[in-house]
C-alpha cells in the first residue's frame, strides 16, 4: 500500500517535533549553555557543563523517548489482540505483573540482577496469561478484559507495596525497581533499554501486516488460511516484551499506551504499517513532553512524568470510555 | 466433499447426530432448517470451525480435520455470516486477504492480482476498489466480502445465510451472483438459507435438517411438500406449483 500524503506529512511533522522537542528537552534545567557551547562541548572539546549535561540529561531523555515508544506500540498491539481500544499495558496489568515478579526474583538471587529484563517478561507474560484466562469467554469482552486487568493490575501492585514494606527495601535493586522512576537515569540504562526495545519494535514493524487480521472476524481469519490463536500468542507475547523492558527500566506508566495509539490512529488510520512506527515516534514525543514537562511545572522540584500521564490519561480514558459504548455496547 | 456419520454435542446436547451426506461437485447445495436444527454447528464443522466428535469430513479423499488451514483455504472458501473490519480500509486491500494462504501479504505476484482482479470483476466491486468498506452499501459490502473469498480461487464456495441484514433488491442481486458463480464458473456452493423460496428457486440439491438430523435431501422440486415444512418448522403453509416452479406459500 502506497504511503498517502496525509499520512507522510504526519510522519515529517511528529519527527520534527520530536528533534525540536529533543533540542529543548536537552536544555532544560538548572543547568544551562548555549547551543555553540553544547555543540563544541559534545564534538569538539571538553566542557565540563556539557559533559554534566551528557551524563546526565542526555540518557534520561534517551530513556523516556525509548519508553514512550515501546509502551506506545505494546498498547497497539494490545488494543490488537483485544480487539479492545481501552487495553493498556498498564492498567491491564502487564507492567505491575513485570515489576512483581522481577522485583521477588532480585531479591533472593541478587547475583542474577543482570538478568532483570528477563524477570520483567516472564512477569508480564505471567499477567497477560491471567488476564486473557479469566476473561476469556466465548471471546474476549472489551470490559471484561479491563475490568479483569484492573483486578490482576491492584493484586500485583499490592504484592509490590507488601513486599517492599516487608523489608525488600532493604534490597536496593528490588526497591528500585518497584520504586523506579525516570530521573538519575545513566548511560547503562539506555543501553539495556535500547537493545530490549529496539528488539521489540523490529518484531512489531515485522508483525504489522498480521496485526490488520486481527480486526476481522476470527472466523474469517481463519477461512483465510490463518491461525488465529497462534497469531495472538505471537502479537501478545511482542506486546509483553515491550511493555515489561520498559517497566523494568522506568517503572510503571500507564495511559501511554492507551492515548498515543488512539491519536494515532485518528491521524494515520488503522492500517498498522503505519499505525506502529507512527505511534512509536509519537509515543517517544509525548512521554518525552511529560517528562520536559515535568521537570519545568514546579522547578526545582520534579514531577515524574507517570503521575502527568495519569493525570492527563484519566479523563481522556473516561472519554474513550464513554465514546466505546457507542460501538462496543456493554 | 463427504460428510461421513458426523456427531457433535454442547454439554449433554446434541446438535448433530449421525449426519452424513455427500456434496455434489458442480452443484448448488442449501441447508434449511428451522432454528436450533443444527445447521450452523454443520457449516461450522464443515469448515474447520468445530471439531466432529464422532465421524469425519472428507475432501480430496483427506479428513479435514489433518488438512492444515493454509491448504484448506486453497480448497475451500468461506464466507461467514458476520463480518467486521477497520472502518477506514479500502475495498482492494480487503480483497488482497483472500491471498494470504498463498503467501499473499509479502509482495503480491501477478496471480495474487490477476485472481484479486477477477474477484472483484465477477463481484461487480472493481468501481470501488478504492473507496473505503464503511462508505459502501450493506449488499455492495457482502459483495466485497465474496470476492475475498473468490481471491482464494478455490473449487468450493460455502456461504452462511449471505442474504441476512439484506433488503429483498440485494437478496436476489446476491443469489444471481450465487448462481453465476456455479453455472458459467463451475463453483461447488453450499450455502445455508433461511428463506425456504430462495432455496427451492436458486438450489440443485437441498438437504433439510431436524433436531440435529437430516430428514430429507435431494432436488428441491421433489423434497419441498407441505408434509417437510410441517415437519421441519412445525406450520402448515401451501405448497403450490406456479409455472413448473414450486412456492411455499409463507405467510
Amino acid at each position: 500500500m502506497i504511503m498517502s500524503k496525509r499520512v507522510l506529512i504526519s510522519f515529517i511533522i511528529v519527527i520534527i517535533m520530536l528533534g525540536s522537542l529533543f533540542i529543548v528537552s536537552v536544555n532544560t534545567g538548572s543547568l544551562k549553555v548555549t547551543y555553540e557551547e553544547l555543540f563544541s562541548g559534545l564534538f569538539i572539546e571538553y566542557n565540563e557543563n556539557v559533559a554534566i549535561i551528557y551524563d546526565l540529561r542526555f540518557p534520561r531523555i534517551i530513556v523516556a523517548a525509548l519508553a514512550g515508544a515501546a509502551l506506545s506500540v505494546s498498547g497497539v498491539l494490545f488494543q490488537a489482540v483485544l480487539k479492545n481500544p481501552l487495553s493498556d499495558p498498564g492498567i491491564i496489568g502487564i507492567s505491575s505483573g513485570a515489576v512483581f515478579v522481577s522485583a521477588v526474583i532480585v531479591t533472593f538471587f541478587p547475583t542474577l540482577f543482570f538478568l532483570t529484563p528477563i524477570f520483567s517478561f516472564v512477569g508480564g507474560m505471567l499477567a497477560c496469561i491471567l488476564v486473557y484466562g479469566l476473561s476469556y469467554k466465548n471471546g474476549f469482552s472489551p470490559l471484561r478484559i479491563i475490568l479483569v486487568g484492573i483486578a490482576v493490575n491492584s493484586v500485583f501492585t499490592g504484592f509490590s507495596s507488601a513486599f517492599n514494606s516487608m523489608g525488600g527495601q532493604n534490597y536496593q535493586s528490588a526497591s528500585e525497581l518497584i520504586n523506579s522512576n525516570i530521573s538519575m537515569k545513566t548511560w547503562e540504562d539506555v543501553k539495556l533499554l535500547a537493545i530490549y526495545a529496539i528488539i521489540g519494535l523490529l518484531f512489531a514493524f515485522m508483525i504489522s501486516k498480521r496485526c490488520n487480521l486481527l480486526a476481522l472476524e476470527d472466523k474469517t481469519v481463519r477461512s483465510l488460511g490463518v491461525n488465529v490463536n497462534i497469531l495472538r500468542i505471537i502479537i501478545s507475547a511482542v506486546a509483553v516484551l515491550l511493555a515489561s523492558i520498559t517497566t523494568a527500566v522506568v517503572g510503571t506508566i500507564s495511559f501511554v499506551g492507551l492515548i498515543v495509539p488512539h491519536m494515532g490512529r485518528l491521524i494515520v488510520g488503522s492500517e498498522h504499517k503505519f499505525l506502529i512506527p507512527f505511534s512509536a515516534l509519537l509515543g517517544a514525543f509525548i512521554m518525552l513532553l511529560a517528562d520536559t514537562a515535568g521537570r519545568v511545572i514546579a522547578y526545582p522540584y520534579e514531577i515524574s512524568p507517570a503521575v502527568i500521564m495519569s493525570v492527563i490519561g484519566g479523563p481522556v480514558f473516561i472519554i474513550l470510555l464513554k465514546r466505546s459504548d457507542k460501538t462496543y455496547g456493554s | 466433499m463427504e460428510v461421513e456419520s458426523i456427531e457433535f454435542s454442547y454439554g449433554k446436547h446434541k446438535v448433530l447426530d449421525n449426519v452424513s451426506f455427500k456434496i455434489i461437485k458442480g452443484k448448488i447445495t442449501t441447508v434449511i432448517g428451522a432454528n436450533g436444527c443444527g445447521k450452523s454447528t454443520l457449516f461450522n464443522v464443515m469448515t474447520k470451525n468445530l471439531k466432529p466428535e464422532k465421524g469425519r469430513v472428507i475432501l480430496n479423499e483427506k479428513n479435514i480435520v489433518n488438512i492444515s488451514l493454509k491448504n484448506f483455504a486453497k480448497q475451500v472458501a468461506i464466507v461467514h455470516q458476520h463480518n467486521t473490519a477497520p472502518n477506514d480500509i479500502i475495498v482492494e486491500k480487503l480483497v488482497e486477504y483472500g491471498r494470504i494462504a498463498y503467501g499473499g501479504l509479502k509482495k503480491s505476484n501477478s496471480d495474487d492480482e490477476k485472481y484479486i482482479k477477477f474477484a472483484m470483476d465477477v463481484t461487480g466491486v472493481s468501481k470501488f476498489s478504492k473507496k473505503q468498506l464503511s462508505a459502501l452499501s450493506g449488499g455492495e459490502r457482502q459483495r466485497v466480502w465474496i470476492a475475498v473469498a473468490l481471491a482464494q480461487n478455490t473449487k468450493i464456495l460455502f456461504l452462511d445465510e449471505p442474504t441476512t441484514y439484506l433488503d429483498i433488491r440485494y437478496q436476489i442481486e446476491i443469489l444471481r451472483l450465487v448462481r453465476k458463480l456455479n453455472t458459467e464458473y463451475g463453483m461447488t456452493i453450499i450455502m445455508v438459507l433461511h428463506d425456504i423460496n430462495q432455496s427451492i428457486a436458486y438450489s440443485n440439491h437441498i438437504i433439510a435438517m431436524k433436531n440435529g438430523r437430516i430428514v430429507a435431501e435431494g432436488n428441491p422440486d421433489e423434497v419441498i411438500t407441505e408434509g417437510l415444512i410441517k415437519d421441519i418448522y412445525g406450520i402448515d403453509l401451501c405448497v403450490k406449483n406456479f409455472e413448473n416452479n414450486k412456492f411455499v406459500l409463507n405467510i
